[in-house]
C-alpha cells in the first residue's frame, strides 16, 4: 500500500514540485529570518567580545530607572547619568587596578567639502563622538601607520570607513557637527577595528578624553569608565576591591557582566525584527497550506477511479487514508529540506545586501541554529499534513464502485451548513468590528478581520459563482467562445476556485489593511499638521533623539533674526513618572505656543518657564486626578528628583511628540537642569516669520544662520508633510515587500489550480481542438481563467481589506483630533490591474501545456 | 497507383497512405499504403478488426494525426502542407466530428455544443440552417440544457447536430455508437443516414458492427493496414458473412 503511494508520488515529479514550492518559499522565508538574525547577532556579540576584550571591570552611575522597551522612546534600557571624569583616579587609587581610563560616547558627524554629512545620517547608524584610548589593552581601535592619537581641542582621529568614504587622510582639516556648535578639527590619525572599516556600520570621531567630554558629551564626565585587572586579580575581585572606594551612587560590574549586557541590548532589539520578519513569513505559510490543501484536493479527485480500485481490491479506508498522509508527509518533508536550504541562501543574500549598505559586519559564518533546523521541518512537515488532512478523509470516502463508473462522482456538499456557519461568522466578525470601532480598542477590530477572512473562506465556495461569473460577465462579449468557456470554467468548480483564490485574498486583504492603514495615518497627520501648525518653518535635525540633534545655538541664533517672530526647539529626554519610564520633551513654553496648536484645554504653554514647570496631556491628568497647579514627582536620568508643576493640560500633544502618545513637555530650564548633558539638542526648532516680511526673506535669513550647522534641514509645511509622507511611506514598502512572497504564493497557487485543471480536462480540451479550437485560441481560454481567479482574490481581498484597514486606521488614528480614514481607490485599482497582468502571467505555463496538447490522444484516450 | 489527379466528385481521398511506429526492423504498419477516395454525398463505413488501421485511416483523413509516407487530401488540400493553424481551421470549417464518447463540453449548453465550431470561428449560424438541424434531430425542447442533463442518445445527436449544422464537407465518426443502446442507436444512424439521402452530406464512420456498417452506401474492410475489400449496398447478413469469411 505505502509502495504504492510512494510509487506514485515519484511518478508525479511535477506535481511533487509544484506542490512543494508552496512550503520552500515559506520556509525559506521563515529560515532565512531566522538564520539573518542569529548571524547578526552572533556578529554583534563577536564584535562586543572584541571591543571588551581585555576590559575587566566597568564603573559606572548607577542607574536611575528603567524605560521599557515599549515605552515609546525608541528602545529601552537603564537610564542613567555620566559618571564624572575625576573618578578615574579613585579607580586607579584601589587595589588590583592595573589601568583605567574613562570611556566618552557622544555624538559627532563629520561634515564633507560639499557641507553634507560624510555618512548618511538617515540610515540610522550611529554616529560616534568619543574619546581615544590610551591603553592599547583597552582600546578597540588599531591606528594606521601615520597616525598619532590626538592631542588638544584641535586634533582627531576618524574611523577609516569615513576617511574612505570623504577622501580624508591625515593632515586634513574636518569639520565636525555636535552638540556644541560645529569644531574645525584636523586629523591626525585614521584607526580601523581590527579589518573592519567601521564599527558595524557606526563612525567614529575620536579626541583626547577632556576633549570629548566637552564638545560631544558632557564636560567633565564619561560614559563609564574601563578597568584592567592586576596579573592574577580575577574579574568578580577587581569589582569588590573597586566597590570599597567608589563614591556613593557609582557602581562596578564585570567586563563580562558588561559585554552581556550589550550583547542583550542589540538581541532586543532584534527580537522585534526577528517577530516581524516571522510573522510575515508565518502569513505566507498560511498562504501556502491553502495551496496545498488545494492541490491534494484535485488529485484526490483526480484519482477517484485508482483510489476505488485500491478500495475494490481490498484496501481499506484507512490504508487510502494513510497513503494520502504518506505523501503529505515526504512532500513537506522534502520541501522543508529544501526550504531551509533556500533560507540559508536568503541570509546570505541579506548579508551581502547589508554590505552593500555600508555596514561593514565583520566575515564571519552564516549561523544555522539546530533551533532553526526543527522550527523549519517542524512548521514545513505540520503545516503540509495538516493541509491534506481534509483531502485524505476525502480519498477514503471514495466507495469501491467509483471504480467502475465512468465520471468522478459529484460530492454532496451540505450548502445550508455553509451557509449558516458563514453568516454566524460573519456576524462575529462585524460585531468586533463594531465594538473595537466604538470603543477604539485595536484587538476586537484585529480579531473582526482575521474572521472576516475564515467568514469569506467559508462562503467562498458559494460566492464564486456569482462574483467570478460577474466579474467575467463581459468576457463573452469581448472574447467570443473562449471567453464563454473560460467563464464557465472559473465558476465550475467553485469549491477549487475558492480556495485557489484563498492564498491570494489572504495576501490581498493584508496589503489593503496596510496601504489603508498608513495612508489614513498619513492623511491625518498631515491634516493635523496643517491644522497645528502656527509658525511657517521647521528646522529639522534629520533625527529623533539620540545622536545627531541641532546644537541649541541654532534657535538662539533664529530668534534673533529680525525677520522672525518666534523660534522654539523641542528636546528630547527620559524621565521616570508614576513608577514608568516616559518620554519627556523640552521646550520653550511661550516660544512654542506661538507656533503651534497642541489644543491647550487649561493653564497656557505662556506659562511653561522656569525651572520647575510641567505640560500634561488631559486624558492622564484627569486619570491620576491632577488639575492645574499639581505637584507632580519626576526622577531624571541624573538620579535628581524634582516635583514639578503642572501649568496647562493640553489634548494633542502628538503634534509635537511626533505621534508619540505618551509624552510629557517640560519648560526648557527645567529640561536643561535635570536631563543630562547629552540630551540638551533640538530635535526640531519651529520659526514664524514677523509680520510684513515675506515668506522668501525670512527663509533667506533662516538659511544664513543654518549655513554654520550642516545638519539642519529648512523646511516649509509642504516640505514637512512631504517628509512625513516620504517616511511613513517606507514603512508601508517595507511591509509590502515582506508580502510580496505571500502574493507570489497566491499567484503560483493560480498556476498550480490551472496546471492540474490542464491535465484533468484532456479530454475536453482535446474535443475543442478537433472541433476547431486553434492554439492561440486555448491559450486565450486558460489565460483568462486565471485572471478571473485572481481578479476574484483581489475583489475579496480588497473587500476584507478595505472593511478592516477603515476600521483598524479609525482606531489607530482615533486619539488624533480631525482624523480620516483615507481609502486610496487609485491604488486598489491598480492592485486589480497588476492581478490581472499576474493572472496572465500565472497562466503561461498551464497555457503551453494546453495548447501543446496531442489532440489524437486526448480525444481517443478511454 | 495511378490515379493521381483530383477526381471531381472525391470529397477526401488518401493516396498511398502509410503511418508506421518505430523504425527498421522493429516498425509495425498501421497502414500500409492505402488509397482510397471518399465520393461526395456517400456514407462510407469502414470496418476491420482490432488493430487494421480503421481508425488510424480516419484519423489521418480527418487532420488528427499525420502519415508517415504518401497524401491525404480534403478536396484539393494536401493536408500535409498545413501546419496547426491551418489544420484546426479546415477542421473547424470543413470537417464535423462525431466521437464514440466525450463529444460534447460539459460546460456548454446543447446549443452552444452544436455552433462551437462556428463561435469558435467567430461567425454566427445560419439560422434557417440550424432550425432545419435541430428540429431533424429532435432537440429543439433540450436546447438550454447541459450535457450532464441529457442522455447518452440525446448526447450523441447533439454531436451529430453540431458535425451537420456547419454543411462541412465531410463528417467523420468514430464508432458513434458504441456507447448507444440498440434504438438509440438506430436513430442516431437513420439520422446520419438520410442527411446524406436529404442534404448531400458525405459521412465516413468507424465501426465493428455489421448492423452499423449496413446503414453506409459502401463498405470498406481493413486489415493488417490495407485495403482487403469493399462492398456496396450493404446488409447486415452480407456483412456478417463477409466476415466469417475473412476470419476463416
Amino acid at each position: 500500500m505505502f509502495r504504492t503511494a510512494l510509487k506514485s508520488l515519484l511518478g508525479h515529479k511535477f506535481r511533487l514540485a509544484i506542490t512543494g514550492i508552496a512550503i520552500v518559499l515559506g520556509v525559506g522565508f521563515m529560515a532565512g529570518t531566522f538564520v539573518l538574525t542569529d548571524t547578526i547577532i552572533k556578529t554583534f556579540d563577536g564584535l562586543f567580545d572584541t571591543v571588551n576584550e581585555g576590559v575587566d571591570g566597568v564603573v559606572r552611575q548607577k542607574a536611575a530607572f528603567e524605560l521599557s522597551a515599549d515605552g515609546g522612546g525608541g528602545g529601552g534600557g537603564s537610564q542613567r547619568d555620566d559618571v564624572g571624569l575625576s573618578v578615574v583616579d579613585i579607580v586607579l587609587e584601589a587595589g588590583g587596578v592595573k589601568n583605567a581610563e574613562a570611556n566618552v560616547q557622544g555624538f559627532a558627524i563629520v561634515i564633507g567639502r560639499n557641507d553634507k554629512p560624510v555618512n548618511s545620517i538617515d540610515n540610522g547608524a550611529p554616529q560616534f563622538g568619543s574619546n581615544w584610548l590610551d591603553d592599547g589593552d583597552i582600546s578597540p581601535y588599531d591606528l594606521a601607520p601615520g597616525g598619532r592619537s590626538p592631542k588638544g581641542p584641535k586634533e582627531a582621529v576618524i574611523d577609516r570607513g569615513t576617511a574612505k568614504k570623504g577622501k580624508l587622510k591625515v593632515g586634513d582639516p574636518i569639520r565636525v557637527q555636535s552638540r556644541s556648535p560645529t569644531l574645525d578639527l584636523e586629523i591626525v590619525g585614521i584607526a580601523s577595528f581590527g579589518e573592519s572599516d567601521n564599527f558595524a556600520g557606526a563612525s567614529f570621531v575620536l579626541m583626547e578624553t577632556a576633549q570629548a567630554a566637552k564638545f560631544f558629551a558632557s564636560p567633565g564626565k564619561a560614559t563609564d569608565i574601563l578597568v584592567i585587572a592586576d596579573e592574577g586579580v580575577g574579574q568578580q575581585q577587581l569589582v569588590d576591591s573597586l566597590r570599597t572606594v567608589l563614591p556613593p551612587g557609582v557602581e562596578a560590574i564585570t567586563g563580562e557582566a558588561y559585554t552581556e549586557e550589550q550583547k542583550d541590548d542589540i538581541q532586543q532589539s532584534l527580537t522585534i525584527f526577528n517577530q516581524v520578519l516571522s510573522g510575515f513569513a508565518f502569513v505566507s505559510i498560511i498562504a501556502g497550506a491553502f495551496l496545498i490543501y488545494n492541490t491534494f484536493g484535485i488529485i484526490v479527485a483526480q484519482r477517484t477511479r485508482e483510489l476505488a480500485l485500491l478500495r475494490a481490491v481490498g484496501a481499506s479506508r484507512r490504508q487510502v487514508r494513510l497513503s494520502v498522509l504518506l505523501e503529505a508527509v515526504v512532500t513537506g518533508l522534502l520541501a522543508s529540506l529544501v526550504g531551509l536550504a533556500a533560507g540559508v541562501g536568503l541570509a546570505l543574500l541579506m548579508k551581502v545586501a547589508l554590505e552593500a549598505f555600508g555596514i561593514d559586519l565583520p566575515t564571519s559564518s552564516v549561523v544555522v541554529a539546530p533551533r532553526t533546523i526543527i522550527v523549519s521541518l517542524v512548521v514545513g512537515l505540520a503545516i503540509t499534513v495538516v493541509s491534506a488532512l481534509f483531502p485524505a478523509w476525502r480519498a477514503s470516502r471514495v466507495p469501491p464502485i467509483a471504480a467502475i463508473r465512468d465520471v468522478a462522482l459529484e460530492r454532496t456538499s451540505r450548502p445550508i451548513i455553509r451557509i449558516v456557519i458563514g453568516i454566524i461568522i460573519t456576524a462575529l466578525a462585524a460585531l468586533n468590528l463594531r465594538q473595537g470601532v466604538d470603543a477604539a480598542d485595536l484587538v476586537p477590530v484585529l480579531v473582526g478581520i482575521v474572521l472576516l477572512f475564515v467568514a469569506v473562506v467559508v462562503l467562498g465556495p458559494l460566492l464564486t459563482p456569482f462574483i467570478a461569473g460577474g466579474l467575467g460577465a463581459w468576457l463573452p462579449r469581448v472574447r467570443g467562445m473562449q471567453g464563454t468557456l473560460a467563464r464557465q470554467n472559473a465558476v465550475r468548480n467553485p469549491r477549487r476556485t475558492a480556495s485557489t483564490a484563498s492564498a491570494l485574498i489572504l495576501a490581498l486583504a493584508l496589503v489593503t489593511v496596510l496601504t489603508i492603514f498608513f495612508t489614513s495615518f498619513q492623511a491625518t497627520i498631515n491634516r493635523a499638521v496643517e491644522q497645528g501648525l502656527r509658525g511657517d518653518f521647521e528646522i529639522a535635525s534629520g533625527s529623533f533623539g539620540g545622536s545627531g540633534g541641532l546644537s541649541p545655538d541654532l534657535a538662539q541664533q533664529v530668534q534673533r533674526l529680525p525677520e522672525i517672530d518666534a523660534a522654539g526647539g523641542v528636546r528630547f529626554g527620559t524621565a521616570q513618572v508614576e513608577g514608568k519610564g516616559a518620554v519627556v520633551f523640552g521646550m520653550d513654553g511661550p516660544q512654542i505656543d506661538k507656533l503651534i496648536d497642541i489644543g491647550v484645554v487649561a493653564g497656557s504653554l505662556q506659562d511653561l518657564t522656569g525651572p520647575d514647570t510641567v505640560a500634561v496631556d488631559q486624558d492622564r491628568a484627569s486619570a491620576a486626578g491632577w488639575t492645574l497647579g499639581t505637584q507632580v514627582p519626576f526622577t531624571f536620568p541624573t538620579g535628581r528628583q524634582v516635583p514639578l508643576r503642572i501649568v496647562a493640560l493640553y489634548e494633542n500633544g502628538g503634534q509635537i511628540a511626533q505621534g508619540l502618545t505618551d509624552n510629557w513637555f517640560l519648560s526648557l530650564d527645567a529640561f536643561a537642569a535635570l536631563e543630562p548633558a547629552q540630551a540638551q539638542t533640538d530635535i526640531r526648532v519651529l520659526v514664524k516669520k514677523a509680520d510684513g516680511v515675506t515668506a522668501r526673506q525670512a527663509l533667506v535669513a533662516v538659511r544664513k544662520v543654518t549655513k554654520s550647522f550642516p545638519t539642519a534641514k529648512v523646511r516649509n509645511l509642504e516640505e514637512i508633510q512631504e517628509a512625513q509622507t516620504r517616511q511613513i511611506n517606507q514603512v508601508l514598502s517595507f511591509f509590502l515587500v515582506l508580502l510580496a512572497l505571500t502574493v507570489v504564493i497566491g499567484f503560483f497557487g493560480i498556476a498550480n489550480t490551472l496546471a492540474l485543471s490542464v491535465i484533468e480536462r484532456t479530454r475536453e480540451l482535446g474535443l475543442l481542438r478537433a472541433v476547431g479550437m486553434n492554439r492561440p485560441q486555448m491559450k486565450s481560454m486558460v489565460r483568462w481563467e486565471a485572471v478571473l481567479i485572481a481578479l476574484l482574490g483581489t475583489f475579496l481581498g480588497l473587500l476584507i481589506g478595505v472593511i478592516g484597514g477603515s476600521a483598524l486606521a479609525a482606531v489607530a488614528t482615533s486619539d488624533i483630533p480631525g482624523h480620516i480614514v483615507a481609502i486610496p481607490w487609485r491604488i486598489l485599482a491598480i492592485f486589480c490591474l497588476a492581478a490581472a497582468v499576474f493572472g496572465v502571467v500565472a497562466a503561461i505555463l498551464p497555457a503551453r501545456r494546453a495548447a501543446k496538447l496531442d489532440v489524437l490522444r486526448a480525444v481517443t484516450v478511454e | 497507383m495511378t490515379v493521381t489527379t483530383p477526381t471531381a466528385t472525391a470529397v477526401a481521398r488518401a493516396v498511398d497512405a502509410a503511418k508506421y511506429y518505430g523504425t527498421g526492423e522493429t516498425a509495425v504498419a498501421a497502414l500500409d499504403g492505402v488509397t482510397v477516395d471518399f465520393i461526395g454525398g456517400q456514407f462510407t463505413a469502414i470496418m476491420g478488426p482490432s488493430g487494421s488501421g480503421k481508425s488510424t485511416l480516419m484519423h489521418c483523413a480527418a487532420g488528427l494525426d499525420t502519415l508517415t509516407s504518401g497524401q491525404v487530401f480534403i478536396g484539393d488540400i494536401d493536408l500535409s502542407t498545413l501546419n496547426d493553424k491551418k489544420l484546426t481551421q479546415l477542421r473547424r470549417d470543413r470537417i464535423g466530428f462525431v466521437f464514440q464518447s466525450y463529444n460534447l463540453v460539459p460546460t456548454l449548453t446543447a446549443l452552444e455544443n452544436i455552433t462551437l465550431p462556428m463561435s469558435l470561428a467567430g461567425r454566427n449560424p445560419d439560422q434557417a440552417r440550424l432550425d432545419e438541424v435541430v428540429s431533424a434531430v429532435g432537440l429543439s425542447d433540450r436546447l438550454r440544457h447541459r450535457p450532464s442533463e441529457l442522455s447518452g442518445g440525446q448526447q450523441q445527436r447533439v454531436a451529430v447536430a453540431r458535425a451537420l449544422v456547419q454543411q462541412p464537407d465531410i463528417i467523420f465518426a468514430d464508432e458513434p455508437t458504441g456507447n448507444l443502446d440498440s434504438r438509440a442507436s438506430a436513430e442516431i444512424l437513420d439520422f446520419m443516414h438520410s442527411a446524406v439521402k436529404t442534404l448531400g452530406q458525405t459521412v465516413v464512420m468507424v465501426t465493428h458492427e455489421p448492423v452499423v456498417a449496413s446503414y453506409a452506401d459502401r463498405v470498406l474492410f481493413l486489415a493488417d493496414g490495407l485495403i482487403v475489400d469493399e462492398m456496396d449496398e450493404p446488409t447486415p447478413e452480407a456483412v456478417l458473412d463477409h466476415l466469417k469469411r475473412a476470419g476463416e
